[in-house]
């Protein structure tokens, strides 16, 4: 090969799609696929409660305060997260350990304390059939809740990989991980105040 | 930046850039992934295969399997209305319920069980990474689950003819209230079968469209910029995004209808509140989209073959690809089209029938650039030149037809008759069949090494084409004459008499367009063992799976490929041959220095 | 690499977007708590929550040093199911 032939291709070889990790513009694409999915569910849920009068009532029943807590909770997962993809690029080996811990615990925290509302509604006799306000608050809560628990499968495998010190070779899968934790997290951001505070 | 190694352990190599910087971790320590064990066994070659040309194959495979189901519903259905409630021989009597049901599987199986896993699956899968110079997909083992996530959906829809029941009979839209309970159709697991089918096939197609967009965007080898991929690489990528983004609402709608089925939940049912035509519109805001998720990459399929059997490059690259993003964009603004006669709010119907007329003007570029590229070429009418050129045609007459039923006057009286269910097998039947065809003719030596029999290759053509202008042209008349769509029995209206001589044309015209598939199965499998051994680059063409072994071998290139020029250069008179592959250096320091210098002026805009 | 100052401010940074984010928690919650007319305080819970959801994608999911494909990704989905939602607002939503 001669020197312009070289030349030809380096000139024209560094597009900006080459520099993003395949991972990483993989997850977003997934991410993108997901916001459709969950945009679809708010666009109906939206739509229906401007249509119909009366979800108000229904919506006082859910429990404020319950959800509340649920959202710190979230968050502050989401900054134990973020501190476990910084804990592997500073090196911080037993950080890494630590804080994945921390995220999966308050992951179950938020599904436990969605089990207590869940129960709680239950009992006052509140079900998915107890009108479309509540079909849509169970069903989004729900999948939201499969998704989180989908995370704490995620970070479970990643905390195994911490404790057997694999995961220094693929340390981008923490990262990864926390775009989909982030993710879940952001959904929350706006379940919280469509089923709770409107 | 210095030169890039090749290949995937360049890509795997790049982990640690951006911020995704990882400290500890070296080149060396990345695994390079699953795909090159030395021998790895039967399960492995053949069944759990990670190697994308064997799962392209199973695409192929499961498509053409499916496609006889497919075809055999075809078959009963225009019995039934050539010849009602007579004697189907092969079956027995079409009973009304089983006819609701057969055409609902119809629609359901040619759309997600057919089509997509034919042009994307089968023809994305085996191109995509030979055509951009990569060993494998992104993901490989994210592949092989897209492929048996399809497979497992394609088993619950057929499970779903065994149920007590039956199948799914609310049309393959699944209109609801039609589709929301049990007593509207008497179907009572069939349905559920359906929609958890078609979720598994959505999360498949998920899977591998961002398989296909990662592979298509990152595993380029040097030298293969955005704008020297093939074209149907560019369709494949276009309608991953569009299945991507449109997908979506409908997955969230069909919890909400399982739900509505299985629960008792009303999102549908207008009795607790719910709200049909909310389904009407999820289930067409994906379902334009997916028009041209099935449609592009049959377009893609033409693309490549007519500048290879004209001679010529194809006119105007990037017209097309900015043409087709255009279509891309455009397809998320004119879903209410299929709904003008839904008693939607009127007030859509008119910006919708404007943005659907739009929509023909990305189309028609594209169809004019292809012939601008027969022009003047030097045309050999092989088979897969005939498929391309006949698909071509045969597409023309669905676009048309489309412009009459985008206008919304027009379309309150044609929708419900067989105007429109003509109208969308001249747009798809081209699309997924003559261009799917025509991929497996002219890709049929990559994949097998093998030439196929162009005799019998023409008369396949042949049937396939005289039959099927014959069936549905017949069509279009009965729809203008009035004959509604999705009726049982069309000879008990009086007033539908005078039209029903146009269905016996259309149903034997069909037995002749089955009977013409035979011996594309016979060459298929003769070909196959028996063929012409083909060599590597047996139409002499330029994009990068010719460079390669027929067939490819394991990591696809046994030497790393570097990319010099556009796919399309052929009958360069300045040129030293007819064709250049795009891996084919430049000869010389050419006397012009410019990089360009050897750019065709095809290649330009129109 | 990052020096270690650098590393220690990140850091810093990260937990001063989780305090502003449970700041906006207790804002949110109080608005709601304040008798506002409905349309000013839904403005403003969702606003809020927009607020919220930018500063996890910006700094916890790191869009601020992405590159433009990564923003346009995220984007289009979020711009498409909003356009879906206003498109069908005559029919779904005032239909009745």
């Amino acid at each position: 090969m001669n020197a312009t032939a070289h030349a030809a291709v380096r000139a024209v070889n560094d597009d900006a799609f080459k520099e993003i990790a395949p991972g990483r513009i993989a997850l977003w694409w997934f991410l993108a696929s997901e916001i459709m999915v969950f945009g679809g569910f708010i666009t109906c849920y939206v739509l229906f409660r401007y249509a119909h009068g009366g979800w108000e009532d229904a919506a006082r029943h859910v429990n404020w305060r319950l959800g509340a807590l649920n959202t710190l909770v979230l968050l502050t997962s989401s900054l134990t997260m973020i501190l476990a993809h910084y804990s592997v690029k500073a090196g911080d080996r037993q950080g890494v350990k630590t804080f994945l811990g921390l995220t999966i615990a308050l992951g179950l925290t938020f599904l436990i304390i969605k089990g207590v509302e869940y129960h709680a509604e239950f009992a006052e006799g509140f079900t998915p059939l107890s009108g479309l306000f509540w079909s849509f608050y169970f069903l989004m809560t729900g999948l939201h809740g499969l998704h989180l628990l989908a995370g704490i499968v995620i970070n479970t495998s990643l905390l195994v990989m911490a404790l057997r010190g694999t995961i220094w070779a693929r340390g981008d899968r923490v990262e990864l991980g926390g775009l989909y934790w982030h993710f879940v997290d952001v959904v929350w951001i706006f379940l919280f105040p469509l089923l709770y505070l409107t | 930046m210095g030169a890039k190694p090749l290949g995937r352990a360049a890509n795997r190599g790049q982990i640690g850039k951006g911020n995704t910087e990882v400290a500890t971790a070296t080149p060396a320590e990345i695994k390079i992934g699953p795909t090159h064990e030395e021998h790895p066994g039967f399960w492995r070659s053949y069944v759990f295969s990670v190697d994308h040309k064997v799962i392209g194959k199973q695409y192929l495979g499961l498509s053409l399997f499916m496609a006889l189901i497919g075809g055999a519903a075809a078959y009963l259905i225009r019995w039934q209305l050539a010849w009602p409630e007579t004697y189907v021989p092969g079956w027995g009597y079409v009973e009304p319920q089983q006819y609701n049901a057969i055409i609902t599987m119809h629609g359901t199986i040619m759309i997600f069980f057919v089509a997509m896993p034919f042009v994307l699956g089968a023809f994305g899968n085996y191109l995509i990474p030979l055509m951009v110079g990569a060993d494998d997909m992104a993901f490989p083992r994210l592949n092989m689950m897209s492929f048996w996530t399809l497979a497992a959906g394609s088993t619950v829809l057929i499970a779903s003819f065994f149920v007590p029941a039956g199948p799914a009979a609310g049309g393959w839209t699944a209109y609801a209230p039609l589709s929301a309970r049990p007593i509207y159709t008497g179907v009572t697991w069939g349905q559920n079968l359906w929609i958890v089918a078609v979720a598994i096939e959505f999360a498949s197609f998920l899977m591998g469209g961002i398989n296909f967009l990662t592979t298509a965007l990152n595993l380029r080898a040097p030298g293969m910029t955005l704008w020297r991929l093939p074209m149907l690489v560019w369709m494949e990528l276009i309608a991953a995004v569009l299945f991507l983004l449109s997908v979506g609402p409908l997955i969230a709608g069909s919890f909400m209808l399982l739900l509505d089925r299985v629960a008792g939940t009303g999102f549908f049912v207008p009795d607790k509140g719910g709200d049909p035509l909310l389904w009407q519109h999820l289930f067409w805001f994906f379902g334009h989209p997916e028009v041209y998720v099935v449609g592009l990459p049959g377009f893609g399929i033409m693309m490549e073959i007519i500048p290879v059997f004209s001679r010529k490059p194809l006119y105007g690259y990037k017209t097309i690809v900015w043409g087709s993003l255009a279509a891309g964009v455009l397809s998320f603004v004119v879903w209410a089209h299929h709904m003008f006669v839904s008693g939607m709010d009127p007030r859509l119907a008119t910006p919708f029938s404007i943005t659907t007329i739009l929509i023909s003007v990305p189309f028609a570029i594209m169809v004019f650039s292809m012939l601008a590229t027969l022009w003047g070429g030097r045309i050999e009418l092989t088979t897969p030149m005939l498929f391309a050129v006949g698909g071509l045609a045969t597409f023309i007459i669905g676009g048309v037809t489309g412009i009459f039923l985008g206008s919304a006057g027009l379309d309150v009286y044609l929708h419900g008759t067989y105007f429109v269910v003509a109208h969308f097998h001249y747009t798809l039947m081209p699309m997924v069949f003559f261009g799917g065809f025509a991929g497996l003719y002219y890709w049929f030596p990559k994949m097998f090494g093998r030439m196929m029999n162009e005799t019998l290759g023409k008369v396949h053509f042949f049937f396939t084409f005289i039959c099927f202008n014959c069936v549905f042209i017949p069509l279009f008349m009965a729809g203008v004459a009035g004959n509604p769509r999705r009726i049982y029995e069309l000879s008990s209206y009086d007033f539908l008499k005078p039209a029903q001589h146009l269905h016996v044309i259309a149903t034997i015209a069909t037995l002749g367009l089955l009977a013409g598939q035979v011996p594309f199965v016979i060459n298929f499998f003769m070909s196959m063992w028996k063929g012409r051994e083909a060599g590597r680059n047996p139409w002499l063409a330029n994009t990068l799976e010719w460079c390669t072994d027929s067939p490819p071998p394991h990591g696809n290139f046994s030497e790393p490929v570097m990319v010099y020029r556009d796919p399309y250069e052929y009958g360069n008179p300045d040129a030293p041959k007819d064709w250049m592959a795009q891996n084919e250096p430049p000869a010389e320091p050419a006397p012009q220095p410019q990089a360009g210098g050897l750019r065709l002026k095809g290649t330009g805009t129109v | 690499m990052e020096t270690l100052l650098e590393s220690a401010a990140t850091r810093a940074h990260y937990i001063a977007i989780w305090r502003w984010l449970v700041f906006f928690v207790f804002a949110a919650l109080a608005i709601t708590l304040l008798p506002l007319p409905k349309i000013v305080s839904l403005a403003l819970v969702f606003g809020i929550a927009l607020i919220k959801a930018a500063m996890v994608m910006r700094d916890y999911m790191h869009l601020k040093s992405e590159k433009l494909i990564i923003h346009a990704i995220a984007l289009i989905p979020i711009l498409l199911f909003i356009g879906l939602m206003l498109t069908l607002i005559p029919d779904i939503a005032l239909h009745r």
